[in-house]
């Protein structure tokens, strides 16, 4: 299996581990992600018995590339950042030569890969997490519906067709965000929240 | 298709839960994308937590063999073939065991 994450290489004492793949790291967050339906995915990592403050989970349905591990979201490239993604970039190879001259390397052929080394390059150059996603708006082609989290807490955004469907549903206790209402019908007081859907083009978040 | 989901908690009543919550939720979203899955749980420790997964025919025992002498501080948590590793060890430049990062 290929590495999961790239900067394993700039972490000496795991880079020297041909057995294992780092899949995320950073003060806060965990990450976890196999092949499978997910309800046996999240069954096998015991999801449920998790606490925290914020979480972002991905379904996937494999188009642009193959159905592996390292196929698979949430995609992290950087300390406590993670993306999800739902939809698929039409100038990935593009944009991966030209990260690659930034001294970025890509493991997967995969479109979210790129997408995520995107962000964190930005983040890197001390642009904020609002103001790299408006770039993504330029920079970014195809249709998608983006959930990027860091340590403080998480983004939204929708290419300015807003292709891919979301729905968000805020309470005085969380924000929630999913591809389809019926993903949070079972989320506390739900009936109370206000719900809303994400304006295309817009950047939302919470925490960050 | 694909389905995305998250949950943010703006104050701590649900803390407990936020796994249960997020299960339910990726539950819900399993017919949009039955090919794979994952998640992303923050967590805040005082420590730097490393998550990795573990290729066939590696075990826990072997990883902590190697990593016994290089890290301090150490505790280990095995979930089906993921490893978190929760270390007081930080990838920064100022610890001999990690390079400042070159990337990202």
């Amino acid at each position: 299996m290929k590495h999961l994450l790239n900067q394993k290489k700039t972490i000496p004492i795991l880079k020297n581990i041909q057995d294992i793949d780092l899949v995320g790291y950073g003060k806060s967050i965990e990450i976890f992600k196999q092949v499978g339906n997910p309800k046996d995915v999240v069954k096998k990592f015991s999801l449920d018995k998790f606490s925290g403050s914020h979480a972002i989970g991905h379904t996937r349905m494999a188009t642009e590339s193959a159905i592996t591990t390292d196929g698979s979201h949430p995609y992290s490239t950087g300390e406590d950042e993670c993306l999800v993604h739902n939809g698929s970039l039409s100038n990935h190879n593009n944009l991966r030569r030209s990260l690659i001259k930034d001294g970025i390397e890509f493991k997967s052929q995969n479109d979210t890969e790129v997408a995520a080394g995107y962000i964190s390059n930005s983040l890197k150059n001390k642009t904020s997490l609002k103001e790299t996603l408006t770039n993504g708006l330029k920079d970014l082609d195809g249709f998608y519906t983006f959930i990027t989290g860091t340590q403080k807490g998480f983004a939204v955004l929708r290419d300015e067709i807003a292709c891919k469907p979301a729905v968000i549903a805020e309470t005085k206790d969380y924000v929630a965000i999913a591809s389809e209402f019926q993903a949070m019908a079972h989320l506390p007081d739900v009936n109370k929240a206000d719900i809303y859907e994400p304006k295309p083009g817009i950047v939302y978040s919470w925490g960050s | 298709m694909c389905g995305i989901v998250g949950i943010y908690l703006k104050n701590k009543k649900y803390n407990k839960q936020l796994g249960k919550l997020l299960t339910g939720m990726m539950n819900n979203m399993a017919s949009r994308g039955p090919d794979s899955a994952g998640f992303a749980i923050y967590n805040k420790s005082s420590k730097f937590k490393y998550t990795v997964c573990l290729q066939k025919n590696f075990e826990l025992k072997n990883l902590k063999k190697i990593l016994k002498s290089k890290l301090t501080n150490t505790k280990y948590k095995l979930i089906a073939d993921h490893v978190v590793i929760e270390t007081s060890s930080k990838p920064e430049k100022n610890n001999s065991n990690f390079k400042k990062y070159s990337r990202y």
